[in-house]
């Protein structure tokens, strides 16, 4: 992909995992191959223990690899061992604000120590540029010399992102950055999510568990489950025509506000399988309402969907996924 | 057994709290003036921001209240016995065979060192006369009833053995083993995956059918109230600020917090709707503003708002409002549209 800014091809993060005396290795992340374009937000969806995380850890080098490789803007992407100059290029926004930001400095003094370890700006430019920051991500500069337990949640966010966007980032990494906030506070962040993609350029990396934030702040989407993505494409390919049984069931998953009368939410059943002990062939398989023996056979590769425009790729790992009947949203009668 | 055919199975009236606050003898409000009802067999939501007062609310009807914190006036009847007045050991019969709760977190409210069977074993004899064989077998009834699969297996396990939505299945069945008529649920899906969580909601709704128990149930998530509750209770900083039956809630608020709400929830089948957030921050307890608490957010606050009592008005058609500028909200959502 010429356009591509960040590449994985064929990545797979491995966790050793320790019944009694033995260990196995368990795959996090299983054969990932994905790409994000320059400038684009990209949405990873999919429930706990998918490996999104896993996935967003490894981009910023807090994991290392066990197979694959990565390649960012055209070089080749290390796992943790990376100089200081690329890790200024690659930064990251967690999911808890109140955890990620030092509790005993002022907002300032941790501004200013990214700015001193990194030394690509000029001291006497370094106040300046907190508030130039604080302005991009809407908050008083008063608040500079706040701790963070002095601010809300909404706050502390912003402060975690303007902490981000201190070294002009060209790729961000949020990882779950509003599953933590008040639905009231939450549509700001994604808002300024938009703002600061469009206005700075930054590619954005948007880990979510939820498929409404995903809907409304990404290009495009890759669902995860169980370490594999078994569905990728655009946001409006992905949502309006989702080609994977799990996306699916992702989608009738959830609960509407204003749902038709006497319509509940639809569920696929059981739960997913662990890591240690996965179904042979497909791993959805085991809560599938379309599988057959042939998806317990032979695990399934992401399949270029036929209708997809020439353009716009849009793939689904299921074997059937170019059989299945037009999505029209399921709700089971009460 | 209800009083009267047309009394609400609980009524709470003008319920106060206080919060005495760390290290001074200063007392802080953090419910006021609450009123709300739940008749037989229905289902209300209590929705609101974090430190709303919603869980307080939950925790102050079952007498649960972390030391430091008391109602200080109002009353909550629960089939016409005032519970703030009672004896303590009223109170302790009425839990578990009337009054009960599901938390959000199974991990945290389970016993980590007890199997799960015995949990739900010990919930059950402890308002009922049974032999253990006779407990036992009711524990696996209800197991198989809450959709646990191979429930004599998972009976003998421990809480940390299950998963987060077998866990919570777990937690249900201890919760019913005395068949209440009120069930307080506490976000008991927030800390689930969404699949999980639409497998709780089908059990939630499966069981309020077929056992005919009320429900009070807290959340933040206005879209499972739409699933699961016929009304619902708005909070904000401590006051309930609109309640209605939820449709009619959603389809035109009545109170500019509850559109905002509204406004802000992300929805997966609408693109084309703008997000937008509420501006500010929710106020925190001790820090809650002068006259309407909304007002420091909210667009329609005229100067009458920064001061005075704002209380829960009946505004027709059974929904009720603490808002004084309910005509400017509804124009204003007639000129936008709401979603």
């Amino acid at each position: 992909m010429s356009d591509s800014i960040l590449e994985l091809n064929d990545v797979t993060v491995s966790f050793m995992a320790r019944r009694g005396k033995t260990k196995t290795p368990i795959h996090a992340a299983d054969h990932v191959t994905l790409f994000v374009r320059r400038g684009e937000i990209f949405g990873l969806v999919g429930e706990s223990g998918s490996g999104k995380s896993t996935l967003a850890r490894l981009v910023v080098g807090l994991n290392s690899a066990a197979g694959g490789s990565m390649v960012f803007d055209g070089e080749p992407l290390a796992g943790r061992k990376r100089s200081r100059s690329l890790r200024q290029r690659i930064q990251m926004v967690f999911q808890d604000p109140y955890s990620s930001l030092d509790p005993r400095m002022t907002v300032r003094q941790q501004l200013m120590e990214i700015l001193r370890v990194h030394d690509s700006v000029p001291s006497s430019e370094r106040d300046a540029l907190c508030e130039t920051i604080f302005r991009r991500v809407e908050l008083p500069s008063s608040l500079l010399d706040a701790r963070p337990r002095q601010m809300s949640g909404g706050q502390r966010q912003r402060v975690a992102i303007a902490r981000a966007l201190l070294l002009s980032p060209e790729l961000l990494v949020a990882d779950e950055p509003v599953s933590a906030l008040d639905v009231s506070v939450q549509a700001g962040i994604i808002k300024l999510f938009a703002d600061l993609r469009s206005r700075l350029g930054v590619t954005i990396f948007f880990i979510a568990h939820d498929l409404a934030v995903v809907r409304h702040l990404c290009d495009r989407v890759a669902v995860m489950y169980m370490g594999k993505i078994v569905e990728e494409g655009t946001t409006s390919d992905l949502f309006s025509n989702p080609r994977h049984p799990y996306t699916r069931a992702l989608l009738d998953s959830i609960p509407r506000l204003h749902p038709d009368a006497h319509e509940l939410v639809s569920a696929p059943e059981g739960e997913p399988p662990s890591l240690t002990r996965l179904p042979s062939g497909c791993r959805f398989r085991s809560r599938c309402p379309f599988a057959t023996e042939k998806c317990a056979n032979e695990e399934p590769e992401l399949i270029e969907i036929s209708s997809s425009a020439p353009d716009a790729s849009h793939q689904a790992a299921c074997h059937y996924a170019n059989e299945l009947e037009a999505y029209v949203g399921r709700s089971v009668a009460r | 057994m209800t009083t009267s055919s047309t009394a609400p199975l609980l009524e709470v009236e003008n319920l106060c709290v206080e919060v005495t606050v760390v290290g001074g003898k200063k007392t802080e409000p953090a419910l006021r003036d609450v009123s709300f009802s739940v008749a037989a067999g229905e289902a209300v939501g209590l929705v609101g921001e974090s430190g709303s007062g919603k869980s307080l609310t939950l925790r102050t009807l079952l007498g649960i209240l972390p030391a430091g914190i008391k109602a200080t006036s109002g009353r909550v009847l629960f089939e016409g016995v005032d519970l703030l007045k009672a004896p303590k050991r009223t109170v302790n019969a009425l839990r578990g065979t009337g009054i009960t709760m599901i938390f959000q977190e199974p991990m945290t409210s389970l016993n980590p060192i007890a199997k799960v069977g015995e949990q739900i074993i010990d919930a059950a004899r402890a308002k009922h006369s049974w032999s253990k064989a006779d407990a036992r077998d009711h524990a696996l009834r209800l197991a198989k009833q809450m959709g646990i699969p191979d429930p004599e297996n998972v009976l003998s396990l421990y809480p940390h053995e299950l998963s987060g939505g077998l866990r919570q299945r777990v937690m249900i069945a201890a919760a019913l083993a005395c068949q209440p008529k009120l069930v307080l649920c506490d976000e008991p899906t927030t800390a689930l995956d969404v699949t999980i969580q639409a497998q709780i909601i089908q059990l939630l709704a499966k069981l309020k059918d077929e056992l005919g128990m009320s429900m009070l149930y807290v959340t933040h998530d206005l879209a499972v109230v739409a699933q699961l509750c016929q009304r619902l209770e708005v909070m904000y900083a401590g006051s309930i600020v609109e309640s209605g039956s939820v449709a009619e809630v959603f389809r035109k608020p009545n109170h500019p917090y509850t559109q905002g709400l509204v406004n802000a929830t992300p929805d997966v089948d609408d693109v084309v709707t703008d997000l937008a957030g509420i501006r500010g921050n929710a106020p925190t307890l001790g820090n809650w503003p002068e006259g309407c608490a909304f007002h420091p957010r909210c667009d329609y606050a005229s100067d009458e708002c920064r001061s005075g009592e704002f209380p829960l008005q009946d505004v027709g058609e059974g929904r009720k409002s603490a808002c004084i500028h309910i005509d400017a909200l509804h124009r204003a959502i007639e000129n936008a549209g709401v979603r």
